[in-house]
Parts: structure tokens; sequence; C-alpha cells
């Protein structure tokens, strides 16, 4: 994608310090990319130290390619992006593990969440690997408000959650399809044990 | 690590599901146009078309695209793009970051899903206060103690017995109460015993606090790991106890040897302050829950904690509630304490030991009566502007 066709994520110009306006452009692991304001990337711990320690200029952003994020997808990447627009120059909370931790949802932020538990839980992970310390809070709160109330049935519905019995069968079968032999190991392992040895070798 | 699913059918059924999964899709269409949540139009399809006719992610996928303003129908996602994340491929970290925002029945019901979850739930507890009455308990954390849950008496036994079984648990700070102190000897106790008998791995909590009689840490404290024990809190009612042979035996555990905090609340006039300091030389932190408000309640107590002050190699803090001027209670401990400034309650002064040097100031700026001993720069110390209100 060239870099006029870029997408631009959500830019209030006017709330951008004249200082700060420098907008750096990422690539997605499906190659979309995104012009990101510097003062939207402060929000991003990673990214913030990435752009820091690449120290580009003005041309260097436009000159050369785009800084590549391979572990995240431009759908992901885009939520991202829109949230840290949005939330650019504000405070970055410290988590200093007091308790309770009291996170509140934004309507912004309740909006750009409306989304898909896939997708929901690509944003997390994307929060996590990106250090955005607020996006994190409020995603991982939105999952637990999804979970409040629900039976453990339900949990499983919604969730996808293998029972302990299920998530065994899994292993046994990823192990198998790894190695063929691992079932008779463990079988002769068992077998063994039953015996009443008490080491394989 | 992530570990991305391979491609799932979208919808369950065999051949004939074309017809039938646009026939879903725009059931739900229309029911996300009417504002329906989505856990209605989850219960209304297995009404209508039958349990596991979609799966919940599907219906998730296409609720969600509905509800962000796509009307078609046709599925425009590539194979490679079914791949999705789901909780379990989070790392630990993340989903014991989003139990934390979960109140407690929820983070009980984890324990029935699945053992991962059910651990990463019991690791989320690390501070439990349970209050047994005579029909129900209560369980909240002391710390968020708005998060409070109640539930019949039989259902919290196994709640509570489900989450101390959790090889994973460690709690900061674990207390058991039952009202007017009817664990002791009661019906309470009794359960609470049988219930840590039937775990198969000594508790790991930092802190135990009983609201009973200091004996019935006896037949507590074996089911508390002792390289995790910490601290008690023993909460003496009115009948007096045989507190020597308690404490003579208590020594004996390695549970209570092993301990470095002792918080207690009972009659000043309690004999202990008669029994032999050795008995309490182990401690760190010493704290006395009632309030003395005059010398002639207990002259002894005094005299007790001069004697310990003076005598323990261990004693760092020692927090008691004095209804008395900082003066009168520093002229009656040691004449030789030195007063930096006094106004009532309040004000700061240094008692210089042969070993060590103590600060006395204020408990916290919220207890009127709290007065803390504290050895300067010791383990316990906070500075000088801890102790001054």
């Amino acid at each position: 994608m060239s870099v006029e066709n870029a997408p631009v994520v959500d830019v209030d110009e006017a709330a951008i310090p004249v200082e700060k306006k420098m907008y750096y452009r990422f690539e997605s692991n499906d190659k979309k990319e995104f012009r990101v304001s510097e003062l939207a990337i402060q929000q991003s711990e990673t990214l913030n130290r990435l752009v820091e320690a690449m120290g580009y200029t003005s041309e260097d952003v436009e000159n050369k390619p785009a800084i590549a994020i391979e572990n995240i997808d431009g759908k992901t990447l885009k939520l991202v992006f829109q949230w840290c627009e949005h939330h650019k120059g504000e405070a970055i909370p410290v988590d200093d593990g007091s308790v309770p931790k009291i996170v509140e949802i934004p309507e912004f932020d309740a909006k750009l969440m409306d989304i898909d538990n896939g997708l929901l839980f690509k944003l997390i992970w994307a929060a996590d690997y990106l250090n955005i310390v607020q996006l994190l809070n409020v995603s991982c709160k939105k999952v637990a408000n999804m979970a409040q109330g629900k039976t453990p049935a339900q949990l499983r519905r919604v969730y996808l959650l293998p029972s302990d019995e299920e998530d065994e069968a899994a292993k046994r079968a990823a192990q198998e399809a790894q190695d063929p032999r691992a079932r008779e190991v463990e079988e002769e392992f068992e077998e063994r044990k039953r015996q009443g040895g008490n080491s394989f070798f | 690590m992530i570990r991305f699913l391979f491609c799932l059918p979208f919808f369950k059924s065999g051949s004939e599901t074309g017809d039938q999964e646009m026939v879903i899709k725009k059931f739900i269409r229309k029911n996300v146009k009417k504002g329906t949540s989505i856990e209605e139009v989850d219960k209304k399809i297995c009404e209508k078309f039958g349990d596991g006719s979609i799966e919940y992610r599907e219906l998730d996928y296409w609720y969600h695209q509905f509800y962000n303003g796509k009307k078609g129908l046709k599925d425009k996602r590539n194979p490679c793009d079914r791949t999705s994340l789901e909780l379990l491929d989070l790392p630990n970290e993340m989903i014991h970051s989003i139990v934390s925002y979960l109140p407690i029945p929820d983070k009980f019901n984890l324990q029935l899903v699945s053992n991962r979850l059910g651990s990463l739930a019991a690791m989320n507890f690390d501070a439990l206060t349970v209050n047994i009455d005579e029909n129900s308990m209560t369980f909240f954390n002391p710390r968020k103690r708005s998060e409070e849950t109640v539930m019949p008496i039989n259902l919290g036994y196994n709640q509570l017995k489900m989450l101390l079984s959790c090889p994973e648990l460690k709690l900061e700070f674990l207390s058991i109460e039952a009202d007017n102190a009817s664990i002791a000897n009661g019906r309470a106790l009794r359960n609470i015993q049988k219930l840590l008998k039937s775990i198969y791995h000594q508790l790991r909590a930092e802190h135990f606090c009983s609201f009973g009689f200091l004996k019935d840490q006896l037949s507590l404290l074996p089911y508390f790991n002792p390289e995790v024990l910490r601290g008690i809190t023993a909460f003496e009612f009115d009948p007096p106890e045989p507190f020597l042979e308690t404490i003579q035996e208590l020594v004996k555990m390695e549970q209570w040897r092993q301990l470095k905090v002792l918080l207690f609340k009972f009659q000043y006039k309690n004999p202990f302050v008669f029994y032999p300091i050795e008995y309490f030389t182990q401690f760190e932190v010493l704290g006395l829950g009632d309030v003395i408000r005059s010398i002639d309640d207990s002259p002894e107590i005094f005299a007790w904690i001069r004697e310990l002050i003076m005598t323990s190699p261990n004693i760092e803090k020692i927090h008691a509630g004095f209804d008395m001027s900082l003066r009168e209670i520093c002229e009656t401990l040691d004449p030789a304490i030195e007063i930096q400034w006094d106004v009532g309650h309040d004000g700061l002064a240094f008692w210089n030991t042969p070993k060590s040097k103590f600060v006395i100031g204020k408990n916290t700026a919220e207890d009127l009566h709290g007065l803390t001993i504290v050895k300067e720069n010791g383990k316990h110390w906070k500075g000088y502007r801890a102790y001054v209100r």
C-alpha cells in the first residue's frame, strides 16, 4: 500500500500540540498501513520506545518503509490505533498493585469493543504486546463483564472452554499426532505404575 | 503461547445446512435490529432451531457484524481468517487479569468449569474473609468490602472447600469468623476442622485470623503451611480461657514457632501479661486490640510492654489502643522516653533501649487511640511522617 493511500485513523488535529505533529507509519502483518500521531503512540510503551530508538525525522517517516508490526493483523491494529488516537495525551495509569483496581469503561471504549469475542481477544493480546496499560485494563474488564452471572455451562459455550476431560483428550490427540509412539510409551508407563514400579527407567 | 485453532465448520449440521445457515443468519439480523441481546438471541436460536444448531463463535461473529451495521449475509471471510483467538489462547497473566474483575460468585463458578480456570480464579483470591452464621455464609475480600457474597451454609462450605482445595491458592490474609465466637466449641469450628482435614495439602496463608479463642488455633493451625504462615489474629471474648496451658501447647507446634506477627484482641486485664515474656519474644509485631483507658485499668500492661521492648531481640513493632495522652503513656512506660512534642493523643517520642531506638507515634491518622512503638529503620519502619497525624 502506498503512503498516500494509508488510512489515517480518526485524528483530531486541534487536539495535537504543534511540536508533536508527526505521524508514524505502521504496517500490520497483513500489509495494512496506518498513520498514527506521535502523541497517540505514547499510549503504547512498546511503540513509544521503538520510535524513540529509531529517532526518525519527519522525512524519514515519509521516505523509509512503514514500521512492521508482525504479530498483529490490520483489523486489530485499526482498533488499537483508534483507541490510542482517542486517548492521546491522557495520563497512563501506573499499576502499583493496589487493590481494588477500579476500571470504568468509557463510552467510546465500550462502543469500540462491541466486537466479536475472537477480535476482542486479539485486541487484549495486542494491548498486552504493545503494552497499552489502559486498553488492556478496559478490554479485560469488558470480558469479565461478559462473563458475570453466567453458569459454568454458559461460560463453556460462550468462551469455547473445554472441560478437563476434553482438554486431556485434546492434549493426548495432539501428542499422538506429533509422535505416534507417545501413546504406546504412556500406556507402558501406566502399566509399570500399576505393577508397582517406581521408575520408568 | 498463542494457539490458533484450525478452522471449524461454521454450522454443525450436514448438507442441508446451507439453507439453515441463511435462515439462522437472517434470524440473528432480525433480532439485532430489534435490539435483542446476544444471550437472548442464543436462547431463541436454541429454542427455534435446536441446541447446537450454531456454534457460539459463529453467532458471536454474525451478531456483531449486524450490530456494527453490516447487512450482507455472504460470508466474506476467507478460510484463513476463520482462525480465531479464544480465551484459553491468552497467556495466564491476561486470564488472571480478566478474572480479577469478577465478583466472588463468578470466581467460584470458574472452579466448576475447568482446573486451569479454577486455579487462575483461586490465584485471584489474595485476601478472604468468611463469616459463618447460623444458616448462611458470607464471603468478602476485606480489601474490597463492597464485594460481599452471601450463600446458604451448605453451599458455602462446598464453595469454601473447593477453593481451599486448590493447591495454587495462596492468601495473604484468611479470616474465618463466626458470630459471637461460636466458632469456639461450636458447630462452626467443628465443621471448619472437618473441612480443613479433608484437604490434601496444608493451606498457604500468610495471616490467619480466627474470631475465637486462642485455643482454637490448636486445632486449626496444623492445617496451615508453616513455611508460609507468618501471623495470626485471635479474638478473645468473655469467658476466660486457660491461657498458659494453651500457649504451652501452641509453642510445641511448628506453625506457632514460625509466627512473626501476633494480633490479639482480648480484655487487657487478661492474665497473659503475667506469663513469662519468653512466650512473646519470637514476634516481630504485636498488636493489642482493646483500648486502655487509664493506668489503673492495667498497670501490668505498661510493665509488660516495657519488658518486651527492653529484652526481646526480635520485637520491631507494637501497636495498641490507648485512650490516654501520649505524655501520660510515655511517662508510665519509661520516664527515660524523650517526648519531642505532644498535643493530647498526638505526638512523637523516642525510646532508646540498650540495643535499638524506638519511635512512638500514631498508628494511623484515622485511628484516634492507636499508638505505635516502632523500631527506627527496622523492617516495619515507614519513616517519621507515617507516625504523626
